[in-house]
């Protein structure tokens, strides 16, 4: 008895570091197929950040610096929208861009196009809401100081947008750390075909499911990489 | 008549419902130092915040060189940029010493004389070879200082300064009162400051604004005294006014001067009120008048001390009120420190 629950731990061990060594082997080997998944999860998540980065920023800082009747509410809706599932927004889209929706006739679903807007949509709501926050971090006597010193507008935009630089660059990562570790709407609006939509994510899920356990630890090992590094970049930065 | 630099028209400002600074007329001539003392929450703050044109006053006009400011921005920005407000702990910027300095002259794209006027304003405050120093390294009195050369390097026609020693160390409180002397004398700068301190404000000017709730009143007001805080073993806090007049205050406060007794918190009496915090001057009534139907009596304690009493008061004392000594009575919880 002792004896048989003994070889069980060995098999599960086994199985891990199975799993783990072969991951490694696939990543030295430059796999075709995780390579493939680690380039099209950047890239569609890079254009989507950068996409959404160009409305949020711009958006947000104005949603911050001016007083209008509502803001709270749209900032509100901001914070809810962060919130909100990724298939919820996979699901979203889809209804929109399948065949049958308004816009099917684009032919958009299954391609990177569909997974860009996905993670736009994901992003923006992050980006806004973070750009907001950190604008209204900065400390109330900048504006006043820029201002005495014989700033105009635009001067004092730009002073305040110095300012909050970094907290900028850091609502830039929350936004790519949410989008570029994302199933659901990356699953849904993508369909996970290998070598045009197969992201890290997708690719976890889906290999794991076949049973294919080490690529999706070799991709998982790649991902928490790719994190690390950004943070890096991040904390360089904002040293500087 | 030479007209005044500055001319500050039955200007209000309101903050949720309370006025916190009414101001029937004001002029500051070209070329004058002048300070500002008062209590906290007096209005000071607000004035110099007016007449930097960050703030409008909710009602009145400002004029500058005679002309009235309207509120369209390229006249707000050209007569802003004559100026500059050296804020009570000021911020700098997020970037280094040498830019923050520059940022002024580099607004006005004045950017040919930016290396040698910041290295030039820097060495005034005593901080040559700070240039490449990071804004946010600094203690808070280097960075008070730096935030002094910002101002300075731009040669401002009006310097207004928002209590300009009260975050720098004792020693350098000196440098930063012979600067402002300097630029007086040599630029011919007209300079509005507020201080804590009115020997500060003695030594520098003797245009001196007193402001008490909002309001202007009497330059070198009645009641308002200055001396050295001290504390006995008993943890009471006292202002040596003179060697012979003593103030007890409840707030302890070694960094302020200035206190101030409301005419209205003075009492006259025959005997001495001896209850925990109570302030008994001994003196003489040197004159009497009504106020707004209200007695305004003088007693010379040593120092003059003002009181307002009501008639039926003074009624009960006034036979004898010049012929024996008196009392001024108040608590220490009624003079404001500032």
């Amino acid at each position: 008895m002792r004896s048989r629950r003994k070889g069980c731990v060995k098999t599960y061990m086994d199985y891990i570091i199975n799993g783990f060594v072969e991951a490694f082997r696939l990543i030295f080997s430059l796999d075709r197929d995780v390579f493939s998944a680690v380039f099209i999860s950047l890239r569609v998540s890079l254009i989507a950040i950068i996409l959404s980065a160009i409305i949020s920023l711009p958006s947000g800082f104005i949603i911050a610096t001016r007083n209008f009747t509502g803001k709270r509410l749209v900032i509100t809706i901001l914070n809810t929208l962060m919130a909100v599932p990724t298939v919820v927004v996979g699901l979203l889209v889809y209804t929109f861009i399948s065949r049958r929706g308004p816009l099917g006739s684009l032919n958009l679903l299954y391609t990177p196009t569909a997974m860009i807007i996905g993670q736009f949509i994901l992003a923006t709501p992050i980006l806004t809401a973070l750009t907001i926050s950190a604008v209204h971090a900065v400390d109330e006597r900048i504006a006043p100081t820029a201002l005495t010193l014989g700033a105009n507008k635009r001067q004092l935009a730009y002073t305040v947008f110095l300012e909050v630089r970094f907290g900028l660059l850091a609502a830039v990562i929350s936004g790519f750390g949410r989008i570029v570790g994302e199933v659901g709407a990356a699953m849904i609006l993508g369909g996970n075909i290998r070598g045009i939509t197969r992201t890290m994510s997708t690719a976890i899920a889906l290999q794991t499911n076949m049973g294919e356990f080490e690529v999706g630890i070799a991709l998982g090992i790649i991902l928490l990489i790719v994190a690390f590094l950004i943070n890096i970049l991040f904390h360089y930065f904002q040293q500087r | 008549m030479i007209e005044p630099i500055i001319r500050v028209e039955n200007i209000k400002k309101i903050y949720d419902d309370r006025v916190v600074l009414e101001i029937p007329h004001l002029e500051f001539e070209k070329g004058m130092i002048y300070a500002l003392v008062g209590p906290n929450g007096a209005g000071k703050t607000t004035l110099l915040r007016l007449l930097n044109l960050l703030e409008r006053p909710d009602e009145g006009e400002l004029y500058f060189d005679g002309q009235q400011i309207d509120n369209s921005s390229p006249a707000v920005l050209s007569m802003r940029r004559q100026m500059t407000l050296v804020m009570q702990n000021a911020i700098l910027f997020r970037t280094s010493v040498y830019n923050n300095v520059a940022y002024g002259l580099k607004v006005r794209s004045h950017d040919k004389k930016i290396p040698s006027a910041v290295l030039s304003a820097l060495n005034l405050v005593g901080l040559a070879g700070f240039e490449t120093r990071k804004a946010k390294q600094l203690s808070a009195g280097e960075s008070q200082r730096v935030a002094l050369a910002r101002a300075l390097v731009l040669q401002p026609r009006i310097l207004l300064l928002d209590e300009p020693t009260a975050n720098v160390d004792k020693r350098n409180v000196h440098v930063v009162e012979s600067i402002l002397r300097k630029i007086n004398a040599e630029l011919k700068t007209t300079i509005i400051f507020t201080t804590h301190d009115l020997s500060q404000a003695h030594r520098l000017t003797d245009k001196i604004i007193s402001l008490l709730d909002g309001n202007i009143i009497d330059v070198c007001s009645e009641n308002m005294l200055y001396g050295n805080f001290e504390r006995d073993a008993k943890q009471q806090s006292f202002v040596n006014v003179t060697p012979s007049v003593r103030i007890a205050v409840m707030d302890y406060e070694p960094d302020s001067s200035g206190i101030f007794i409301d005419p209205k918190n003075v009492s006259i009496s025959f005997e001495p009120q001896n209850s925990d915090g109570m302030n008994n001057l001994e003196g003489h009534v040197t004159s009497v008048t009504v106020v707004n139907e209200m007695i305004r009596l003088t007693v010379n304690t040593g120092i003059e001390l003002i009181a307002l009493v009501n008639p039926e008061i003074f009624q009960e004392m006034a036979m004898s009120i010049f012929n024996r000594s008196v009392y001024a009575v108040f608590k220490a919880s009624d003079v404001r420190v500032f």
